[in-house]
């Protein structure tokens, strides 16, 4: 009991993750099917569905864009600061900050990661494994995101008795550049929004707002 | 409408390799596939290539009967597509009447999920997967402007 209280948060989205997921495999294999049965091809079965490039490049596209907000939120908050937002660091603080503040080397604390408590590229490594991990899975799902929208897009030509795009083609053609901007769109979106609101808006009790009573001034304050 | 898993590649059958090789996607498609974490594996590399072999077949016995045995050339055509010539007439008469361009040799099938294209010596053929195996829906099909529709003969309408 205590252990899920403790997981909680991951927990939760994992579900979330999970149901969304299991909505949309359910409502595209219906949409895919509806367009077979207009264009007079056979059903698909919900297994040839899930293994599709159709399924696989509308889940990329999403995943693709939520790295890439996460990644850059990340890198760019080390120098980028915002007044009055919990979302920036205190406006004397941008950059990489010392060793000290950042707790490395002789001033890790007792239960730091090993490779914050040693030196070179160990610490260097360790150091940006956040913004590293994040931005190999916003390229690994970008890359996803091309592959099976290329398929699904040469599924789609074919079938307009048009001839497939090889890959440089499919590099410059709208289906690829529309699919991913519409999404960068809205993550940036959210993240300006998040970044503005949270400067005069308060939810009581979350860590990423400010204390109600604290003034609209305050920077870096998380609740 | 979009169907199909990421597999995209030529096969030759009856006839010299290609001069220019389609690119396999089956490693590329199994990347995706990983890097996404929750797609099951497409099986796109064994699967892919016997799914091109089966629509190169499937084009190239089309080819064959539409002279020599009519019937069976309509039992390979996707069901709309037949009900298409059937407005004219019985499906084999019909067929014969369009004068379609004979082929002997697949030069290149690419095939994208369920949905194929196959060019023949002669022809192209676009085809799509059905539970019974891979259908004819469009043939005498020749290309047209860049980025305009195949002009074909034959197709569901």
């Amino acid at each position: 009991m205590r252990w899920l209280r403790e997981q909680g948060l991951t927990l939760a989205f994992t579900v979330l993750l999970l149901g969304a997921l299991a909505g949309q495999a359910v409502s595209g294999l219906a949409q895919v099917n509806e367009q077979a049965a207009d264009a007079g091809l056979a059903m698909m079965s919900m297994a040839q569905y899930l293994t599709s490039s159709s399924f696989a490049v509308d889940v990329a596209e999403n995943w693709q864009s939520e790295y890439l907000q996460f990644l850059l939120y990340i890198v760019l908050t080390v120098w980028l600061l915002q007044r009055g937002s919990p979302e920036s660091k205190p406006l004397d603080s941008a950059g990489r900050e010392s060793d000290e503040k950042q707790k490395v080397g002789q001033y890790a604390a007792p239960g730091a990661a090993a490779w914050a408590k040693v030196g070179g590229w160990r610490r260097s490594v360790y150091s940006h494994s956040l913004g590293v991990v994040m931005g190999v899975a916003f390229l690994g799902s970008w890359s996803a995101q091309f592959v099976a929208g290329r398929s699904a897009y040469n599924s789609e030509q074919i079938q307009d008795l048009q001839a497939p795009a090889g890959w440089l083609e499919y590099a410059k053609a709208p289906d690829f550049w529309n699919r991913t901007l519409q999404n960068w769109q809205s993550e940036f979106l959210a993240v300006a929004s998040m970044v503005v609101f949270s400067i005069y808006l308060r939810e009581r009790g979350s860590p990423e707002s400010k204390p109600v009573g604290e003034p609209h001034g305050s920077t870096g304050i998380e609740g | 409408m979009v169907r199909g898993v990421a597999c995209g590649t030529a096969v030759a059958v009856g006839h010299p390799a290609p001069t220019v090789p389609c690119v396999s996607t089956t490693l590329t498609s199994r990347y995706a596939v990983v890097a996404l974490g929750v797609v099951l594996l497409s099986g796109c590399g064994a699967a892919g290539r016997s799914q091109q072999g089966a629509a190169s077949a499937a084009a190239l016995s089309f080819e064959r009967s539409v002279a020599d045995d009519p019937g069976k050339a309509c039992r390979l055509l996707a069901p709309k597509t037949r009900q298409d010539l059937e407005s004219d007439g019985p499906c084999p008469q019909s067929l014969r009447e369009q004068d379609l361009p004979q082929a002997h040799a697949v030069r290149r099938t690419q095939v994208f999920g369920t949905d194929a294209m196959a060019e023949l010596d002669g022809d192209t053929l676009f085809l799509a997967l059905f539970p019974d195996g891979w259908r004819v829906t469009a043939a005498g099909c020749k290309p047209q402007a860049t980025d305009r529709p195949y002009d074909c003969t034959v197709k569901g309408t």
